[in-house]
């Protein structure tokens, strides 16, 4: 094919809608009298809307996890490399706030912005290689075992979020990012030891995983890392508890630490906070959940602690 | 030309959503932007990458980028879009970069769903089939071309190259998508 120039080559820029007014403006002027370009134009023209209509479609739960990545990195990271500007002029609290008016939340207010509290030196993610994890935000029951220890300020905003919690994912996200908050708080020294809990898949089921827990400010950290579980089938989640000696089927002694879904590798890595007591619930599990919105136990257990 | 104010007020609009995303107000402005970038950053990803879980990783990486980097975004450097989908494009390169990275291959179709139209579908898998056979120069140039909302000296600072080479590469990614097309027996 030989060489061509501009004009002729712009019939492409044409097509695709890329070129200047001005420019369009000379090609329109040039084509009545040049035929070839008006066979390309015929030829080429239906390109770039077949190109459109073959364009692949994110799958629906991708805007959950990316705006749960985004709540991770408000919570953990500095707020913007690069020039520094208006989003610092702007002021240290910026809003993690992903759902419209349109969709109230609660009587206290549609989307609560979370407030970050000053720039702080970053700390490294757990996984450098990866975009920011997407961390499931944790669940506990209204009607959990009280809660022991948490400071107040950070009780506060936890009881707030929980109330949230019931009508929206918006409020879900909230919790998402103060419980990661208060993790790069407990992290701002050197990291305490932890205390490792293995977990094996019961009868029936298959995975493994490995829990830390950790002290630290507000509560205990758990770190629960998972692999070789079923993918989830839209609609379900798996939920991480902290199982009292004297729990039963009709009697349940539980807290919810927090839910997830595992990659489509069958693996997670979810860190959480919680301040149940693990001297008062000293069991770990790991249940199969149905996203109804019912804080009960409703799903199959899947791992528990050995 | 009327094209071109509809498209400056989108621009204006987006840049707005962007300063909304620093400041706050609107509060679903990331949420806005959200909608009218990830499907397209998505596709991109697909179709340069050759792997979804890629892709979503590239949507999820994009939006967190933009939430920290709003701030930075200088109306007098270029559009909105063009801001959005260079961010994009070098994280894309970072993903392509990353020693785990599949070699590309082209996705498999979606099944086609109940009640989709098969001729509609069985297009959209001869397209994607015959995009995937071009050089990722190619493919790249029409990713970033086909919905019309960037300008060739946009794509010419996006990618570092000269305007120049930007109109040849549009015209001969075109040629070669027709003829890839024609192969599958699609005479578009």
């Amino acid at each position: 094919m030989p060489e061509r120039s501009v004009p002729h080559l712009d019939v492409a820029g044409y097509v695709l809608g890329t070129l200047t007014p001005a420019e369009a403006a000379a090609f329109e002027a040039h084509l009545p009298g040049c035929r070839e370009c008006t066979a390309e134009l015929a030829e080429l023209g239906s390109l770039p809307s077949m190109l459109a209509n073959a364009a692949p479609a994110p799958p629906p739960s991708l805007r959950r996890r990316t705006f749960e990545a985004i709540a991770t990195a408000a919570a953990a990271g500095p707020i913007g490399p690069g020039p520094t500007g208006a989003a610092i002029a702007d002021g240290p609290t910026r809003p993690v706030s992903i759902e419209g008016p349109a969709q109230p939340v609660s009587a206290e207010g549609p989307t609560r912005p979370v407030s970050l509290p000053g720039r702080r030196p970053g700390f490294p993610p757990s996984t450098p290689s990866r975009p920011a994890p997407s961390r499931p935000a944790g669940r506990e029951p209204p009607d959990a075992a009280p809660l022991r220890g948490p400071e107040r300020a950070g009780r506060g905003t936890r009881q707030r979020a929980v109330r949230w919690m019931v009508a929206s994912a918006a409020a879900l996200l909230v919790v998402a990012a103060v419980g990661a908050g208060v993790i790069l708080y407990g992290r701002d020294g050197a990291e305490p030891p932890g205390t490792t809990v293995a977990l094996a898949a019961v009868e029936g089921a298959t995975g493994s995983g490995e829990a830390v827990v950790r002290e630290v400010a507000g509560g205990r950290e758990i770190r629960l890392q998972v692999s070789g579980l079923p993918v989830n089938q839209p609609g379900t989640f798996y939920e991480c508890w902290l199982v009292g000696p004297d729990d039963a089927p009709d009697s349940p002694s539980r807290v919810s630490i927090g839910t997830f879904t595992v990659e489509a590798d069958g693996t997670a890595d979810v860190v959480w906070v919680t301040a149940a007591d693990p001297a008062r619930f000293p069991k770990m599990g790991v249940t199969l959940e149905p996203d109804d919105g019912d804080p009960d136990v409703n799903g199959p257990k899947v791992l528990a602690g050995l | 030309m009327a094209g071109q104010d509809a498209a400056s007020a989108v621009d204006a609009s987006e840049a707005l959503l962007l300063r909304g995303v620093v400041s706050g107000h609107p509060p679903d402005a990331i949420d806005q932007l959200y909608h009218r970038y990830a499907g397209r950053i998505y596709g991109f990803g697909v179709r340069l990458l050759g792997d979804r879980q890629l892709a979503e990783e590239l949507v999820q990486e994009t939006f967190v980028r933009l939430w920290r980097s709003a701030g930075s975004f200088d109306p007098r450097r270029g559009t909105v879009t063009a801001f959005v989908l260079t961010m994009a494009r070098r994280i894309a390169i970072d993903l392509w970069r990353r020693p785990s990275s599949r070699p590309f291959e082209p996705e498999p179709p979606d099944a086609p769903a109940p009640g989709d139209e098969v001729d509609a579908v069985l297009t959209a898998v001869a397209v994607n089939e015959a995009m995937a056979t071009l050089s990722p120069q190619h493919r790249e140039v029409l990713e970033l071309s086909y919905r019309g909302d960037l300008t060739q000296s946009d794509i010419a600072a996006m990618l570092g190259i000269p305007i120049g080479t930007v109109k040849t590469r549009s015209y001969y990614a075109l040629r070669a998508l027709k003829v890839a097309l024609q192969e599958r027996g699609l005479d578009a």
